[in-house]
């Protein structure tokens, strides 16, 4: 009976970590959109609607989730902050989404890049710097969704299929 | 709020503190720390590359001080300044670049110089800022209430053009005689009138995101950022107001516009720089539209709103006649 108890425990405990693994890639796909409807907002709100930082990134940040902290942290650093600059404030949020597994290391080294020419130029520089990044963003998000269409299930079966593998080795 | 004896008795005046955001941390702890900086009728801080900080109050100046030496700017303080009042939004102030000076949350006006950049021949903005000068805006309610019997006649506004030099207080005085017009004044029997105010430069209203600083009465519409010529007709058309108030006429456009807000029935309320009517009259353009009659009163302040001397007031319309007649 303390057998059957332990094996289901086992089977749980692995189907849980396959399925948090899958759920990671789901993450950073839906991480991956956000981001692009992000800085496209950005982007309008910059360029066209030459609303100063804080509350572009207020605006840009507001239906968020995920990255809700990248836009509505630094513009909330921002207003408080007089130290820091935007590239700084920027870097420490993005560290924070890279800690969260929310990114991947090569979307936060891009969007800290994005971070340290932020704000920082006329209208023209502004729009390449936009450009640049969103081609970056539309390669990520294409990646994300290729590693979640081809893993998320692999990494399902794999937690149950480890757990099985386990449980008759233990038996 | 401090009291003084200035264009009437116990005026008020009003000023935040919103441009301490723009001082990085050293020269803020300092700055906070000055008596002078800190009081109400503080007018303006003076940066320049190396050189003491000025703190310039009611026509008087200090240095700013720390162990009772002169405090000197640095590059880095200067640079800092900048990014704060720009906030990390250097392209939302591109024009304000190319004008040399940036309006701050409050009202407060920052003005800088340093190397101009070309694009063929053309202004493109300023680099190496080294000079900076934070102009701290206030409101002085009451300061225009000696002139409103001078400058209102069978209950109505009458248009009126006011004339200093810089720094003595035009800027203060149209605003306040804004928020009047739009408040109405039931002692002279002046009932509340629809302003549109053009401010050109944020000056009047001090707008910051749209949202003027300033109060100006309920009855005041606030055109921010547009070129006065352009927004002089259109706010004519668009929101029908009794009086049309604008900062700093010069141009001939600035005079086609005037004409056609006259054309419309509509007063005007303006300033332009100057220190005596002679001067005004010899001006092409404004001389020519001052003799026509366009303003029916002359306004030209003899001394800083600090001074206690009254301004000299003419009748507008009796110029191209005769010799200008005081009211």
């Amino acid at each position: 009976m303390v057998k059957w108890i332990g094996a289901g425990l086992i089977l749980a405990a692995s189907g849980f970590w396959g399925l948090v693994k899958a759920e990671g890639l789901a993450r950073r796909r839906a991480a991956a959109g956000e981001l692009m409807y992000g800085v496209d907002k950005l982007e309008t709100e910059i360029l066209y609607g030459k609303t100063p930082l804080p509350p572009a990134l207020f605006r840009a940040g507001s239906s968020m989730n995920l990255c809700r902290a990248l836009f509505i942290g630094t513009a909330e650093a921002l207003e408080k902050n007089g130290r820091d600059s935007v590239g700084e404030i920027w870097k420490n949020q993005t560290q924070e989404l890279l800690m969260g597994d929310i990114i991947d290391q090569e979307m936060g080294s891009a969007l800290i890049c994005f971070g340290e020419s932020l704000g920082n130029s006329d209208c023209q520089s502004q729009q390449k710097l936009f450009s640049l990044l969103k081609g970056q963003l539309r390669a990520y998000e294409e990646k994300t969704r290729i590693l979640r269409d081809k893993n998320e299930k692999m990494w399902k079966f794999i937690g149950v299929g480890a757990g099985c593998a386990l449980i008759l080795l233990l038996l | 709020m401090v009291k003084y004896r200035g264009w009437g008795d116990d005026l008020q005046s009003v000023s935040n503190k919103l441009w301490l955001h723009v001082l990085p941390p050293r020269l803020k702890k300092l700055v906070e720390e000055t008596a002078d900086a800190m009081s109400p009728d503080l007018e303006e801080i003076r940066f320049r590359i190396q050189k003491p900080v000025i703190i310039k109050r009611a026509g008087k100046e200090r240095f700013l001080l720390r162990d009772r030496e002169p405090v000197c700017a640095q590059a880095a303080d200067l640079e800092a300044v900048m990014d704060l009042s720009m906030r990390g939004s250097l392209y939302a102030f591109e024009e304000e670049l190319k004008n040399g000076f940036v309006t701050l949350p409050g009202g407060h006006r920052l003005g800088f110089c340093g190397r101009a950049v070309l694009d063929q021949g053309r202004l493109r903005g300023l680099k190496q800022i080294r000079f900076l000068n934070l102009r701290v805006a206030k409101q002085v309610f009451g300061c225009g209430d000696a002139l409103i019997p001078r400058i209102t006649a069978n209950r109505r506004w009458l248009s009126t053009l006011v004339a200093s030099p810089p720094r003595w207080g035009k800027t203060t005085l149209i605003r306040e005689l804004v928020r009047k017009a739009s408040e109405g004044d039931p002692a002279r029997y002046l009932a509340g009138a629809d302003v549109s105010l053009v401010d050109e430069r944020s000056e009047i209203a001090g707008s910051y995101l749209g949202e003027p600083q300033f109060e100006l009465g309920p009855r005041t519409d606030v055109l921010d950022g547009c070129p006065k010529s352009e927004g002089m007709m259109m706010v004519v058309r668009s929101m029908a107001p009794d009086i049309v108030a604008a900062d700093e006429i010069g141009g001939e456009r600035d005079m086609e516009a005037l004409r056609h807000v006259l054309l419309c029935g509509a007063k005007i309320l303006t300033t332009v720089h100057g220190s005596a009517l002679e001067e005004l009259l010899a001006r092409p353009g404004l001389g020519d539209f001052i003799r026509q009659g366009a303003f029916d009163r002359i306004v030209v302040l003899r001394g800083p709103w600090y001074s206690g001397l009254p301004p000299a007031v003419y009748q507008g319309k009796s110029l191209g006649l005769a010799a200008a007649e005081p009211v």
